[in-house]
């Protein structure tokens, strides 16, 4: 049995790439943890709109570019253990990976790069900073502060057409997300990943045709370039550990479906070349 | 004529530069105590110094001409900054001329440190042939932390890369791509210490560095680390490497800066069997202190006259690359701030800033400052300049902002400023003027918008600023006047309203009228206000 493979996989940042929500990060980093979880509250009890709350949220925190960027090292230490492995052998293997993200431009930029990601395949909130605050006058002052005022501070564009923006329309493509928002982006793509390692979303998880179970991403390269190249590459090679990872992982029930002939079509491809 | 004191030994070709420039004259006199200084500072407009002089609040108070205090080298610990930019004294340094020199002596630090280089040739020289007991370690294939990956640690790791060293650095502010374009890792501070063989420091001293390094720090260090510091004796706890030198928790310790220098005899480095020390060498190079003194002396110069500087500390800069479109837009800010003040209708309110362009974010900070500046000078007594403008509008409590939307048009590059004005005991602004400008091809400046007034005039000498009905003859009545006056009209920009059959004139005299001049205009029936500013 054949698993076709995929050209490029999107990948969602905060609760997908790594266990924390920069907001969060944010916010504790500027003691205001519980003002901004009053008003992510407000969000869920329906006083507030959904779309306004980030927004909200980040004119609370008025952070300054400094402490944006220093979000940066919360995604670093909290990343996903086996993030790094499992992008480096799908970029190997000739996969196209880009990250779409709903969190702020420079530390989710910084976070890709460093996760092996080209910074031309990385689509963020960019915000605008006001650069006439604080000793703005002196030399290396960056007193700069997040600019609310002016331009939004969610996506103005849904994530499905940033990725298409990225990844083109002709090729197979995959998203791979835990929340609404990458939910949404699911037509835009082949096939669309609901990942619960982090925070198991109902909402999100149900509807998904197939959902990662595990903390770690490496079942992914099975969807991504398909059982028979991932029993290959558990081999020997660069990427042996993190394939014999997926196989394992993935014998253990760590993919579920939810669309029952594409589980019947890939549980083929891997009885097919797996011997397990 | 400008005359500079140099009140610290400079460089021969520094001295050159200053002695060959025509419109320079200047005093070398080291050795000045404090009361000397500002007894002697009076009479000049530049003042270059090195580490050996501090320039104090006093000094700076008695510099009536002071305009510009140079710095030859890096750090200006030694400088009251924050009087100067209220007294509009440009402070500047030159921090790119010790580069190469610092990192080179980072390298030779690194290196003694592996391999007893210093420690054996003291034994040799006192008369010892000791090769069992200097074995050292090698640079190749260990990992080598660099905390602050600024110019110096970035120019240590390319050469650690040549050694077949990997590296891991640690700065929380500088963006992942440029670690990846020059082949090092960033990672969290004890992330760096852990991993690394050899740890170097190149950071600035601050509130936050100081005694980076001390006992906590030192105990995550790998055992047996080497530590190579170039940068300020103040980012290590001395006593804390003393004790994990003894304990041989470091291997080394190779060190060029000190607490206090010269390190007095209490330090417990000097002479430790493990540390390798050079009085603070850095960039004791030949071409280090010739490019120092060369730099401080045309960056000086160029403040004096007026040209644009790169090194300056307290100056409002372009954020990038020093654009071609700095200097005439700075000097377009400055007289639409005035323009805005000949115009004003009460006190500042609040100012907002908007550049179109697409150096817009280079741009942004400079031009807040030129129009301040133009805003500022007619107000306010004594020197406004672009170094003291921000400052003295903050002490007014002027707000500037930038924003978008200011100016409607379509120009390529653009600059607009909204003033909101508050008249009497109303705080609320209940005025506000927009005036904006554009620059062409590089270099010309226009006024494009006064009040959604459009047209394109140039903004130079005097120039009279009319509100008039938009009637016929009103052209030649005020010709007329002007006329009789002997003032002669060079250009006549004229905006106009339909709906409201007003028209806003920006006419450019050769010379100024005087007020009787004025009085007749305002007198018109036909115009509605009359005022004169020069540009």
């Amino acid at each position: 049995m054949r698993w076709p493979a995929f050209d490029a996989v999107a990948f969602d940042c905060d609760s997908t790439l790594t266990t924390i929500e920069g907001i969060d990060e944010l916010a504790i980093a500027l003691g205001k943890s519980d003002e901004v979880a009053d008003l992510t509250n407000a969000a869920m009890n329906g006083q507030m709109d959904l779309a306004d709350v980030y927004g909200a949220r980040l004119a609370l925190l008025e952070p300054s570019l400094n402490d944006v960027r220093g979000v940066r090292s919360a995604y670093k230490k909290n990343v996903i253990p086996d993030a790094k492995a499992t992008i480096a052998a799908l970029q190997d293997h000739g996969t196209q990976t880009v990250v779409v993200s709903g969190g702020l431009y420079e530390p989710v930029l910084d976070f890709s790069t460093w996760l092996g990601i080209d910074p031309s395949n990385v689509r963020a909130v960019n915000s605008e900073y006001d650069p006439l605050v604080g000793d703005w006058w002196h030399e290396g002052s960056d007193s700069r502060y997040l600019d609310f005022h002016q331009g939004p501070l969610t996506q103005t564009r849904g994530k499905g057409e940033l990725i298409e923006e990225m990844i083109g329309h002709s090729r197979r493509s995959i998203m791979i997300g835990d929340g609404m928002s990458d939910l949404e982006a699911a037509d835009s793509v082949n096939l669309f990943v609901a990942y619960t390692g982090v925070i198991d979303r109902p909402a999100v998880a149900h509807v998904a045709p197939v959902v990662i179970r595990s903390l770690e991403l490496a079942p992914l390269i099975a969807l991504a370039l398909g059982p028979s190249l991932v029993a290959e590459i558990a081999k020997d090679g660069a990427h042996a550990a993190v394939a014999s990872s997926c196989m394992e992982l993935v014998s253990t029930g760590a993919l579920t479906f939810n669309d029952a002939e594409l589980g019947r079509a890939f549980h083929a491809a891997v009885d097919h070349n797996w011997e397990l | 004529m400008f005359r500079i004191l140099v009140s610290d030994k400079l460089g021969a070709d520094g001295l050159d530069l200053l002695e060959h420039a025509p419109d320079v004259d200047f005093d070398v006199r080291t050795g000045l105590s404090e009361d000397e200084l500002i007894e002697a500072i009076g009479e000049y407009d530049g003042l270059i110094i090195r580490s050996g002089t501090t320039v104090t609040e006093s000094v700076l108070a008695a510099g009536e001409r002071l305009k510009v205090v140079g710095r030859a080298g890096v750090g200006i610990d030694n400088v009251d900054v924050r009087a100067a930019t209220k007294l509009g004294v440009v402070v500047l340094n030159t921090p790119s001329a010790n580069t190469i020199a610092t990192a080179e002596h980072t390298m030779a630090l690194l290196l003694a440190s592996a391999r007893n280089v210093a420690l054996s040739h003291t034994a040799m020289a006192d008369g010892r042939w000791e090769r069992a007991d200097y074995v050292g370690t090698e640079l190749h294939g260990k990992t080598l932390g660099v905390l602050g990956f600024g110019r110096v640690g970035r120019m240590v790791s390319e050469r650690a890369h040549a050694f077949g060293m990997h590296i891991v650095a640690y700065d929380p502010f500088v963006p992942e791509s440029v670690a990846r374009e020059t082949g090092a890792e960033l990672l969290e501070l004890d992330d760096v210490l852990a991993t690394s063989d050899f740890v170097t420091l190149h950071m600035t001293l601050t509130n936050e560095t100081q005694h980076l390094i001390n006992k906590s720090s030192l105990a995550k260090m790998k055992p047996g680390a080497i530590l190579v510091n170039a940068a300020r004796g103040g980012l290590v706890d001395e006593a804390a490497v003393a004790e994990a030198l003894d304990a041989n928790q470091l291997r080394a310790f190779g060190t060029d800066v000190y607490s206090s220098e010269p390190p007095d005899s209490s330090n417990p480095l000097v002479g430790h069997a493990a540390v390798t020390h050079t009085p603070h060498l850095g960039a004791s190079t030949e071409e280090a202190q010739r490019d120092v003194a060369v730099q401080v002396a045309e960056q000086v110069l160029a403040a004096l006259r007026g040209d644009p500087i790169s090194g300056s500390v307290n100056v409002a800069k372009s954020g990038g690359d020093e654009s071609d479109l700095v200097a005439p837009f700075v000097e377009l800010a400055e007289k639409i701030g005035r323009l805005q003040m000949a115009m004003a209708t009460g006190s500042i309110a609040s100012i907002e800033v908007e550049v179109q362009s697409s150096s817009a974010d280079e741009l942004i900070r400079p031009v807040a400052a030129g129009i301040l500046k133009g805003l500022l000078d007619s107000v306010v007594a004594g020197r406004v300049n672009y170094v003291n403008a921000p400052v003295l509008a903050e002490e007014r409590g002027i707000k500037i902002s930038r924003s978008v939307g200011v100016g409607e048009s379509d120009y390529q590059n653009m600059l607009s400023c909204r003033v909101r004005w508050a008249s009497g005991d109303v705080a609320e602004a209940n005025e506000e003027r927009v005036v904006s400008g554009a620059v062409f091809g590089h270099t010309q400046a226009r006024i494009v918008q006064i009040s959604g007034y459009a047209f394109e005039a140039d903004p130079n000498g005097f120039v009279l600023l009319m509100l008039n009905n938009d009637i016929p003859g009103v052209i030649g009545e005020v010709g007329t006047v002007l006329g009789r006056h002997h003032v002669n009209i060079a250009e006549w920009r004229l905006g106009r309203d339909e709906d409201r059959h007003e028209a806003l004139s920006f006419i450019n005299l050769d010379s100024e009228p005087d007020p009787a001049a004025l009085e007749e205009l305002r007198s018109l029936p036909a115009v509605t206000k009359a005022i004169l500013v020069e540009l």
